[in-house]
């Protein structure tokens, strides 16, 4: 009776360490993934580059599932080696897309100054410009004019450049670009009006 | 010695097969359970892929709310699947994790449509708005960019402009969301300085009744009495001279740079509206502007308009009436330069100074055209 008792005891013993003996699901692995995650949200992957933050995701939810998939299973039978490997899969272009994103903004930063600095050229040619234009009593009042709007110009290159220190590169290039176009057909306005009064001048 | 090592022996055998039994039993029990009760593995595998589709169209920036929710009965649908994988198998059901799983299927298949046909509708109003608004800003221009102006209406067309170009950049790099948000704005801006123009050029014109009878009765007292009358329509910038009531010559002018509405104190660099008289007719040096028909400005109306104008406090206390006011030569520079004056080229100037004698009736009104294609927008009937 005694060694029946113990029999059982030892065999429950045996039972229970075999069950938890087996593999458990990755979870330093998938606060990883998180953090990782957390960074990419951070460095805007979403707004710059959103297919792979698109593709990060969905492997980060096949993962998931897997997971419960898996843990939903004998715990003998239950193996996490698909879900670790779509975990490190979703981790890694997290990962990638926070460096993709840094670059990507880099290069847009580039470009948004590089218009920055055409700008300012237009800006230049633009006083030389109004400086040569005719400046009758009535010139006076074009130029106004075109002062006034080249006045709201620099408020929106003010706006791009505020932008820029603040990080939000897509939005300075935008305004750049606009401001940049502006200036460009004001130039042309200036330079009509200035072509105009050398052809006057030329017939008298 | 030997029957105790059998004994021993016995036990271990009886070790292995109870333990043996209780597995086989447990995994029994376990396959039998999970067999009736199937993880809900597929349906959560397309609420996934359902999902993924959402997120792909853009979901979190068109219907940010309809995305959050979905989102939200996504994880909650998880933790229903993981509480139940909690629970030992033969208490766990699914149900529930199973509907949660298959309702946000049908939620993010009607999100993806959603937003497919909210980004077509707004790529479709991008399409057709942007080229419309810049018709509307080609329109202003070439309808107003001659008139005075405040700089408040230029400054929301400048900024509606500029505002458009952000929304053509945002578009093109298809943030479309974006490109909207500025295009409306951009509409807000242009329409705003188009109605406060389109305000400025109906209040003006409703004076026309009053112009047209001054010129009727006018050209009727022409044709009696055989006189001279010069007609200056400031919205048109020409002068007509007729010859006892019919055309005799027609004149480009040019006119102060505030020529809309009457002249009301000296220096507001506008063009006086009524009827007027020559009162002298000048040669250098009397004039620097070569020749010169001063006019009788202030008139009795002038006169009154100025002194209720003080009483009203609408003028300045110290603004003085001015006057002064003359048709005169130096004119062809094409733009509204005098201080009030009207101003003809000097060939122009011969012919009407030599046409006109003192005492010579003057009219300046606004218009005479009573479809005038200021009043016209040709974007009001889309």
């Amino acid at each position: 009776m005694k060694s029946k008792a113990f029999i059982i005891s030892l065999s429950l013993i045996v039972l229970v360490g075999l069950l938890t003996s087996c593999s458990e699901a990755p979870q330093t692995l998938i606060d990883e993934t998180k953090a990782a995650f957390d960074a990419a949200n951070q460095a805007e992957v979403n707004r710059y580059l959103p297919e792979l933050y698109n593709e990060a995701q969905s492997k980060m939810d096949s993962a998931m599932t897997e997971i419960e998939s898996q843990n939903s299973k004998f715990s003998l039978m239950r193996s996490y080696s698909k879900a670790t490997a779509l975990l490190q899969s979703a981790s890694e272009t997290a990962g990638k897309s926070v460096e993709a994103v840094a670059l990507r903004k880099r290069e847009i930063q580039k470009e948004t100054e590089t218009l920055f600095q055409d700008l300012d050229k237009s800006m230049k040619e633009s006083g030389i410009l109004i400086s040569k234009a005719p400046k009758g009593k009535e010139g006076r009042a074009a130029l106004e004019s075109i002062q006034n709007e080249l006045k709201i110009v620099e408020t929106v290159v003010n706006e791009a450049k505020s932008a820029q220190n603040g990080n939000d590169f897509l939005t300075a290039r935008d305004k750049a670009r606009a401001a940049l176009d502006k200036v460009n057909s004001l130039n042309a306005e200036l330079q009509t009006a200035i072509a105009k009064k050398m052809a006057l001048q030329g017939k008298r | 010695m030997f029957i105790k090592r059998k004994t021993k022996k016995n036990i271990y055998i009886k070790i292995i097969l109870a333990a043996a039994g209780i597995l086989l039993t447990t995994l029994f029990i376990f396959f039998a359970f999970y067999r009736i009760n199937k993880p809900p593995v597929s349906a959560f595998i397309k609420m996934d892929t359902a999902v993924n589709q959402a997120r792909k169209t853009g979901s979190d920036r068109y219907t940010p709310l309809h995305w959050q929710k979905l989102i939200a009965d996504q994880t909650k649908a998880r933790r229903s699947w993981d509480a139940e994988n909690l629970k030992p198998v033969f208490l766990r059901n699914y149900r529930d994790a199973l509907l949660m799983a298959d309702q946000t299927v049908i939620d993010a298949i009607n999100l993806t449509l959603l937003v497919h046909a909210k980004s077509d509708s707004i790529k479709n109003s991008l399409t057709i708005g942007i080229p419309y608004l810049k018709n509307i800003l080609r329109d202003y221009k070439n309808r107003f960019s001659h008139l005075p102006v405040s700089k408040s209406s230029q400054h929301e067309t400048i900024t509606g402009e500029l505002l458009l170009l952000e929304s053509e950049y945002a578009a093109e790099r298809g943030d479309y969301i974006l490109a909207s948000k500025k295009m409306n704005q951009a509409a807000g801006k242009i329409e705003n300085a188009k109605s406060t123009i389109s305000g400025i050029i109906t209040e003006y014109l409703a004076g026309m009744p009053v112009w047209q009878k001054w010129v009727e009765e006018a050209l009727t007292e022409s044709r009696k009495e055989k006189a001279t009358l010069i007609v200056i329509e400031k919205l048109e910038h020409f002068c007509t001279v007729y010859t006892s009531g019919k055309l005799s010559d027609q004149y480009k002018i040019e006119l102060g740079p505030n020529w809309i509405g009457p002249k009301s104190f000296s220096g507001d660099k506008a063009t006086p509206e009524g009827i007027y008289r020559i009162i002298k007719k000048k040669l250098p040096p009397q004039t620097k502007y070569y020749k010169a028909l001063e006019l009788n400005y202030p008139n009795d109306t002038d006169r009154q308009r100025f002194e209720s104008g003080i009483k009203n406090g609408t003028l300045p206390a110290f603004s003085q009436i001015g006057g002064l006011i003359e048709i005169h030569g130096g004119g062809g520079q094409g733009f509204n330069w005098t201080d009030g004056c009207i101003a003809l080229n000097n060939s122009d100037m011969d012919k009407m100074y030599n046409s006109v004698e003192t005492n010579a009736k003057v009219i300046i009104v606004g218009s005479l055209k009573l479809q005038h294609h200021l009043l016209y927008d040709p974007y009001l009937s889309k």
